[in-house]
């Protein structure tokens, strides 16, 4: 399996992580489920237990003091 | 086809007897390499000379021709990688190049009012293929993995 870290779910149920491409080096992955390419499913079935769960970010007011 | 036959070493020791099955299979053995025989040893990568290997010599569905590249190109799928998007930045920005995971973006469209609309985000890694956007601006993206 290709090199990866970071894996954390997203809000769309997805998982993002970073993966180490043999040609492009370390950049930021989407794996999904229902990806039309077969290695993006298998990322997906290989990380779904051991991704972090999604966090979503606080929402800001605007104002700062 | 000729068959791989293994040649034992107590066949070809001094003082072994001449036998005709060991002929043949001296006979035989190197066309049962050139014809990949099963046991046989298979050429390998080193023993082929650098851009030995010309085109005519791949089957024609496998050339780097125009028309195979073409032809492979209008088979992908949307959101395949090597296919292109014209997707639109949820959040942050992007400049020219970046590479972007596919859950920071969305398909897009063009509306008729100059504005951009989109909806739903795609698998992978795409790399920007414009210029440098702001959230909820698009542009063209190529998947690269």
């Amino acid at each position: 399996m290709i090199e990866y870290k970071n894996p954390c779910y997203n809000e769309n149920g997805t998982i993002d992580v970073e993966i180490n491409h043999p040609d492009f080096g370390w950049i930021p992955f989407t794996a999904d489920p229902d990806d039309v390419e077969p290695h993006g499913r298998q990322m997906f079935a290989d990380l779904k237990d051991e991704a972090a769960p999604y966090v979503a970010e606080e929402p800001t007011d605007g104002s700062l003091d | 086809m000729a068959d791989w036959t293994n040649i034992q070493n107590a066949n070809i020791e001094p003082g072994a007897p001449a036998l005709s099955s060991v002929a043949f299979a001296f006979r035989d053995n190197p066309v049962a390499i050139a014809e990949g025989a099963a046991g046989a040893p298979r050429v390998q990568n080193a023993a082929i000379a650098n851009s030995a290997v010309t085109t005519l010599k791949l089957e024609t569905a496998e050339r780097m021709t125009t028309a195979n590249v073409a032809s492979n190109t209008a088979g992908l799928g949307r959101g395949a990688v090597g296919s292109y998007a014209f997707l639109a930045l949820v959040s942050g920005g992007s400049s020219g190049g970046d590479t972007k995971a596919g859950s920071g973006l969305s398909y897009a469209s063009a509306t008729s009012e100059g504005g951009v609309s989109s909806t739903g985000s795609p698998s992978g890694t795409w790399r920007n293929m414009g210029n440098t956007l702001s959230t909820g601006s698009a542009t063209v993206f190529l998947r690269i993995s």
